[in-house]
């Protein structure tokens, strides 16, 4: 047996993290070399980062307005690019913000349809529960495509993933469409406090983790265990596992109403008789005996003012909206933003998205729901149904509310990035037909553009990247265009190979 | 109890060298009467390397230890667990545990296994995990994937690194690392050549098939001229396809009368099977197999956690005759390995499950194995022999077993870069490679 190939790490890859003008083609990437891409040299150099590896810097300049767009909107479209521009960056994002402002009975009459979206927990558990969970996802599909209230779509998207709960669990069948609509949607621009508390009283979410089992004597971590962790202080908080305990016990009797209690059946219940009403300590603090219902709020109270929660939640934040490991100073100032407005989410986002240099971000890599829903919107895509979309989404591994785990779909690359073909199959089969109950009227999408190779690629430029695509990419798509005036096929396949291409899976 | 069995090891050697030469000698004879479903390109050059592949496979959720692999002779368990434990050996009850020695039985749904374990295929080793404690799913299965605690500077996996850092198993390799997942494990991250696909049968591009070429053409010009990892992703893909669609994995017929659980699961491990045994160069498959987090109505008997015992132990064992029967070519030398991220805590909760704990089980199965046995350094489960009071005690090192596994299956020595800051103490789970 050979043993004595020995593995010498040679010197980082010298392309690695250059920018768009370092374009070779290039050999198969050494195992050392790609360990190198993945940041460890640098990592071991002292230059700790808690999570992924930042991507390559791939700017192509974007300038500020269209990477505001990219960052509030789930896709970039000419109409949006037209409102940006005519309000200025903070004007636009001050319109996103009060969403409540923004006319969007477009939605609201597509979703009329959806009765269960409005239902009360008595009223679900009449119903098979796959017509509760098939009506919740087709409207989380439908809902970024056609709302005008982009900037909230994507901030339900991130608190989704941040307060996780998976629908195939039992009663989270009918219950997670309540979170969604009183948890999630209603708070998503809110306080933090007030989310994290309507979060912590929302039958879906104390089903999922098991704490409407979790009674006097033998409590249930579960619930304890993740609110520390993944809703408030995060892993790296300053808690400890006899604090997990004492949480868990905090909250022993915060239940549910079992489905035969009327029209309170699937509601939250705090059984008193099911509580530890002995003193707890939690975090140094000492919660006296006796505390019944109110035990549990004031552990929500003591996380949600806690530093280490200001400190997760921004930097999550950050993370969503400005880069995969983003800079020290940005967290620490949406850190103090939170401080200093209660945790308002309204305010973490201008400082996220304002107080620092947005065109300076990294590039982020689109999740397939991103970049399913760009595509859509970017496209003009007629949704009859979305059947198509969800086993699209499917294939590439997101259809919504189906990760397992608490802590929410991964907003990394290093998950995401190796499988691209549902992406590329993703636009090719929208252009052809081929997904189910969606379509584009390619006529439409170029109605009044030349039938030339420059005039439409410039259209798909405009269309999909706000004018900024990648010169090379664009070159090719314009190429795949001739000879001039392409056959509709032709014209089919080019936005379909934009969609697949390597610049608009970034954002 | 012994770490390290020199006469099982010797006797592993010898057989796995008999079997070396069977295989060979059977190659020449199947290159003849190559089943349909293989791919031509199987026979253009048979692996003599003598290194194993493997299949790693992540229980995710934190597997029950105690309930999987049941230390029927510490009487503390029995007091620990009065809801959920599984009754002794000698006590008749027609759910008892299935002894694997003096003081270890399997959970009855892991029935399926004995057999592997009697031929001496398949090792159980206990009070296992990462020695660095942590209770959080997420922080557990980061750095165990990683392979190295606490450590939140390296993001590539254990098995990526190898990968990285040995020549391939076929220099022509196209592929040579696989998650069954619709992302990468992290297990696997780092990894040259190195895809998350998941499913194996359904890899091919869709929209107007009169175009197909030339947008084919347009993406990998694309892809050749943007950045890694992106490029890397996107050029592995393209080669895959046609990789993989010269497999016909739904005509696939294993041997050994294997029969794959129906599932998500089974049907990764059968496809990883026709994979392998295509032998066109992948050599780490990742497969996850969720649902482990037992917080409530754990059921080990006849319940969740049985049923997900059940799927886990009839795919390790349809993977076992159909990969270890030895029966025809194209049959690569494979080894099994099973971990989860942590075990649960010894004390059973209010609500019929274990909350998060530390110590757990792991399994390793393979024709090269020094199996048949359980190994552990037992540290008891009365309360003053746990972890902080409640958990069963680590006292093997998830990471000497699979650094014994990398240097002497796997065929890579550069152990300090798989498992960097860590000094390996092989305790003998797998016999030296015969090449």
């Amino acid at each position: 047996m050979d043993q004595t190939h020995r593995f010498r790490p040679t010197a980082a890859r010298a392309t690695a993290g250059a920018p768009g003008g370092a374009r070779s083609r290039r050999a198969v990437l050494s195992g050392a070399a790609l360990a190198a891409f993945w940041g460890e040299q640098t990592a071991r150099a002292g230059e700790p980062a808690r999570h992924s590896a930042a991507p390559p810097v791939q700017t192509t300049g974007a300038g500020p307005l269209v990477r505001l767009i990219q960052r509030v909107t789930m896709g970039l479209t000419a109409s949006e690019l037209q409102a940006a521009r005519q309000l200025g960056r903070e004007g636009y994002l001050e319109h996103q913000l009060a969403y409540e402002s923004i006319d969007d009975s477009v939605l609201a009459a597509r979703l009329a349809n959806y009765a269960t979206l409005t239902m009360e927990p008595y009223q679900l558990f009449q119903l098979q529960p796959q017509q509760v969970v098939n009506e919740l996802i087709e409207a989380t599909i439908l809902r970024p495509v056609l709302s005008r209230r982009q900037l909230l779509e994507r901030m339900v998207e991130f608190w989704t993933d941040h307060f996780n709960i998976d629908i195939n669990k039992n009663l989270d069948r009918f219950l997670k469409t309540v979170d969604d609509r009183e948890v999630i949607r209603a708070n998503a621009l809110g306080t933090f406090p007030a989310l994290l508390s309507a979060s912590a009283h929302s039958p879906a979410m104390l089903y999922y983790l098991d704490n409407n089992v979790s009674f006097v004597g033998n409590p249930n971590e579960n619930y304890a265990r993740e609110l520390l962790e993944l809703h408030t202080m995060g892993a790296d908080g300053a808690y400890t596992q006899v604090d997990i305990e004492e949480v868990a016990r905090c909250f022993t009797g915060w239940t549910l109403y079992p489905a035969n209690a009327g029209v309170n059946a699937g509601k939250f219940r705090f059984l008193a008789g099911q509580h530890d009403n002995g003193a707890k300590q939690v975090l140094g603090y000492t919660i006296p005996a006796g505390g019944g219902y109110n035990d549990g709020l004031i552990v929500l109270d003591i996380l949600a003012n806690h530093p280490d929660t200001a400190r997760y939640v921004s930097a999550k934040l950050c993370r969503w909206l400005y880069q995969y490991d983003p800079p020290a100073p940005l967290v620490s100032s949406v850190a103090a933003t939170y401080a200093a407005t209660g945790g308002d989410i309204r305010s973490m986002i201008r400082t996220a998205l304002l107080k620092h240099d947005l065109a300076a971000a990294e590039p982020k890599y689109k999740r397939p729901y991103h970049l399913f829903v760009s595509a859509l919107r970017a496209c003009g895509a007629t949704i009859t149904n979305v059947n198509g979309i969800r086993s699209n989404l499917l294939a590439a591994g997101q259809v919504p509310y189906n990760w397992g785990p608490p802590d929410g779909y991964p907003d990394n690359l290093d998950f995401w990035v190796g499988l691209v073909l549902p992406r590329w199959n993703f636009g090719a089969s929208l252009l052809n037909s081929q997904v189910n109950g969606a379509s584009v009227d390619i006529n439409a999408f170029f109605a009044g553009v030349p039938n030339n190779a420059d005039a439409l690629a410039a259209h798909i430029d405009r269309a999909l990247f706000g004018g900024e695509m990648d010169p090379f990419e664009r070159q090719r798509i314009r190429d795949y265009l001739l000879p001039n005036a392409p056959t509709t096929q032709r014209k089919r396949d080019a936005l379909g190979l934009a969609i697949a291409s390597p610049g608009y899976q970034w954002y | 109890m012994s770490n390290y069995d020199c006469h099982a090891c010797r006797e592993y050697n010898s057989l796995s060298r008999r079997q070396f030469i069977g295989a060979a000698s059977g190659a020449a004879f199947a290159a003849l009467t190559a089943p349909a479903w293989l791919p031509r390109v199987a026979y253009a050059r048979q692996d003599c390397s003598g290194r194993d592949v493997i299949i790693s496979i992540y229980l995710r959720g934190g597997a029950d230890g105690l309930s999987m692999v049941v230390p029927f002779a510490d009487p503390a368990y029995y007091a620990a667990r009065p809801a959920l434990a599984i009754p002794h050996p000698d006590s008749g009850d027609p759910n008892a545990a299935i002894a694997l020695d003096e003081f270890f039985g399997f959970a009855p749904a892991m029935a399926p296994l004995v057999e592997a374990y009697r031929a001496g295929h398949l090792l159980v080793v206990h009070a296992t995990g990462m020695v660095n404690a942590t209770r959080s799913h997420f922080d557990a299965q980061r750095f165990m994937e990683v392979g190295k605690a606490a450590d939140p500077t390296l993001y590539t996996g254990w098995l990526g690194r190898h990968l990285a850092s040995v020549p391939p198993l076929r220099p022509d390799a196209i592929l040579r690392g696989v998650g069954i997942n619709t992302g990468l494990q992290r297990t696997l991250v780092g990894g040259p050549e190195t895809l998350p696909i998941p499913n194996l049968d359904q890899f091919g591009l869709t929209g107007n098939a009169q175009t197909l070429a030339a947008r084919r053409q347009a993406i990998s010009d694309m892809y050749a001229m943007t950045h890694d990892p992106l490029r890397a992703a996107g050029e592995t893909t393209l080669l895959t396809i046609d990789l993989l669609n010269q497999i016909d994995f739904a005509g696939y017929q294993p041997k050994g009368g294997a029969v794959y659980p129906a599932g998500a699961f089974g049907l990764a491990l059968k496809s990883t099977a026709a994979l392998l045994k295509a032998q066109v160069g992948v050599e780490a498959v990742a497969i996850d197999l969720g649902g482990w987090d037992h917080h409530n109505s754990e059921g080990p008997i006849s319940g969740a956690m049985a049923d997900l015992m059940t799927q886990l132990s009839q795919g390790l064992a349809a993977i076992h005759a159909d990969l270890f029967s030895r029966s025809g070519a194209g049959t690569p030398n494979v080894t099994v390995v099973v971990t989860t991220e942590f075990g649960r805590r010894v004390d059973e909760n209010g609500s019929g499950g274990t909350d998060h704990g530390y110590g757990g089980a792991m399994l390793v199965l393979g024709g090269n194995v020094a199996g048949g046995r359980v190994l552990a350094q037992w540290p008891g489960l009365a309360p003053d022999q746990l972890f902080e009071q409640r958990d069963l005690m680590v006292t093997i090192d998830y990471r000497h077993v699979l650094a014994e596994i990398v240097q002497y299956r796997l065929g890579n020595a550069n152990l300090d870069y798989v498992f960097p800051d860590f000094t390996p103490n092989f305790r003998g789970v797998v016999c030296p490679s015969t090449a």
